[in-house]
């Protein structure tokens, strides 16, 4: 299966002018594999989302590379929905993302979401996205994302917010994901969704990372 | 691209159509402006009333060229949006070009209100404005190449209102001024699309004489912005401040 590969990344945030600012990730060497499901874990301000900001091309590495497949397709769920436009609705969201990548819609695309949509609780398709609470936001952002021909689905904070069906849905999603043979990573700090979820975890530390098993962690949440 | 422009002008003249109140007022109120205009121009004894009024016309057109990438990067940033935009190689680019049709789009929508005011203009002659279309959008392609040098600098400092306005007065008084001055303020006027298409109006140069020489300013502020976004951007990746700050 193909992988994308953090191959001895290391990353400091510096200002306009170079000078460096902090920290954030040193010597980070783990793959992500098609199939399966890496969790990110660790304590605030680890370098969680900057691993995501890396895999999913905001920043470049400092230090290593990250090698990735030519032509991998990603869809990208952001904490709290963000990265949903406000003032359209999840509708328009979805044709104004689709027509940025250059992507034709799909037959079939609208029925597809409205079973999405009623999957997650979210009936709301058609309204704008500000008028929506915050969970709601997080759904439309997974039901977009969802949506979006990809190979690996990169999700930071993913069930922030979100009601146990959902959750549980999500989590129904990302087996499915797994099912088809794409790659799925997760930054959040939802333990027992890692547990249940995951094929492999690594512990993100201010020290660096650990890359953990399935039954490692396992192990460990239940400790 | 062309998916693109479909969709931001189905979405601007949904907006649009939606408050016809607001479409009416600032086309009526732009034609009224014209008239005040053409009344003070008149009354300094400025005879090349038609030439400033066609030059004033033009920089309306070409405010959106200016503004429209460091708004579009500036709402983008405060809204979190960018973690969309940019995960498209050239996606804040094609965002910016579909939008900038859109603005056209929607200052043509409010043009038939401003022409039905100007009529009671005695100076303004639709046919002559008409003629200087084509020196018009080599002026308006070349600003976009400003525009997205002042983009730049919003990826680069966020905080970049100031010069973007700044610049935009600038623009609107060089439609207005007097004369393009000399020397220095000469040479600075004819190195930027919209001080030479004012400069060779005054000049009472003809449409056909203006090609040329804003082809190549306009070449020349494209080339400028595109590289001044590639290494803003490129930066921005490297130094960890794209989505951040």
């Amino acid at each position: 299966m193909p992988y994308i590969h953090f191959d001895n990344v290391a990353f400091y945030y510096r200002d306009v002018w170079g000078k460096k600012t902090s920290d954030a990730l040193c010597r980070a060497d783990f793959r992500i594999e098609q199939g399966k499901v890496l969790c990110l874990l660790g304590p605030n301000g680890s370098g969680k989302s900057s691993i995501i900001k890396l895999l999913m091309g905001f920043m470049e590495p400092t230090g290593g590379a990250i090698i990735r497949p030519k032509g991998i397709r990603m869809a990208y769920v952001g904490d709290g929905g963000r990265n949903l436009y406000p003032n359209m609705s999840l509708r328009e969201n979805l044709q104004y993302i689709c027509s940025l990548r250059g992507i034709k819609q799909r037959f079939g695309m609208n029925e597809e979401l409205d079973r999405l949509g009623i999957m997650f609780n979210l009936e709301k398709a058609d309204a704008p996205v500000s008028s929506l609470s915050r969970g709601m936001r997080q759904k439309a952002s997974i039901i977009c994302a969802l949506m979006l021909p990809h190979d690996y689905l990169v999700a930071d904070e993913p069930t922030l917010g979100l009601d146990w069906n959902s959750q549980m849905q999500f989590e129904s999603m990302v087996r499915c994901e797994k099912g088809v043979g794409r790659g799925v990573c997760i930054a959040t700090n939802d333990n027992a969704m890692a547990d249940r979820i995951s094929d492999m975890s690594v512990i993100v530390t201010q020290k660096g990372l650990k890359e953990v098993s399935a039954d490692a962690c396992h192990d460990r949440f239940r400790a | 691209m062309l998916v693109m422009i479909g969709f931001e002008l189905r979405s601007m003249f949904r907006r649009r159509l939606r408050n016809p109140v607001s479409l009416t007022l600032e086309g009526v109120g732009l034609g009224l402006f014209m008239l005040v205009l053409e009344k003070l121009l008149s009354n300094m004894g400025i005879t090349s009333v038609a030439e400033r009024q066609v030059m004033f016309i033009s920089s309306v057109l070409a405010l959106p060229a200016i503004q429209g990438f460091h708004r579009m990067i500036s709402e983008e940033f405060a809204t979190g949006t960018a973690e969309t935009l940019f995960q498209v190689k050239s996606g804040p680019i094609l965002a910016m070009l579909a939008k900038d049709v859109g603005s056209i789009a929607s200052l043509l929508l409010i043009l038939p209100f401003t022409l039905l005011v100007m009529r009671y203009s005695k100076h303004f002659d639709p046919s002559f404005a008409v003629s200087y279309i084509l020196p018009i959008f080599f002026m308006r392609t070349g600003l976009l190449g400003l525009g997205m040098l002042l983009g730049s600098l919003t990826i680069l400092f966020r905080r970049t209102s100031a010069v973007v306005n700044l610049t935009s007065i600038v623009m609107i008084v060089t439609s207005l001024g007097a004369s393009s001055g000399e020397g220095v303020l000469a040479w600075i006027a004819a190195a930027t699309p919209h001080g030479l298409l004012a400069m060779m109006l005054q000049e009472g140069k003809g449409p056909s004489d203006m090609l040329i020489g804003l082809a190549l300013v306009s070449t020349i502020w494209i080339t400028a912005g595109l590289l001044s976004y590639n290494f803003s951007v490129k930066r921005a990746r490297r130094f960890g401040f794209l989505l951040n700050n």
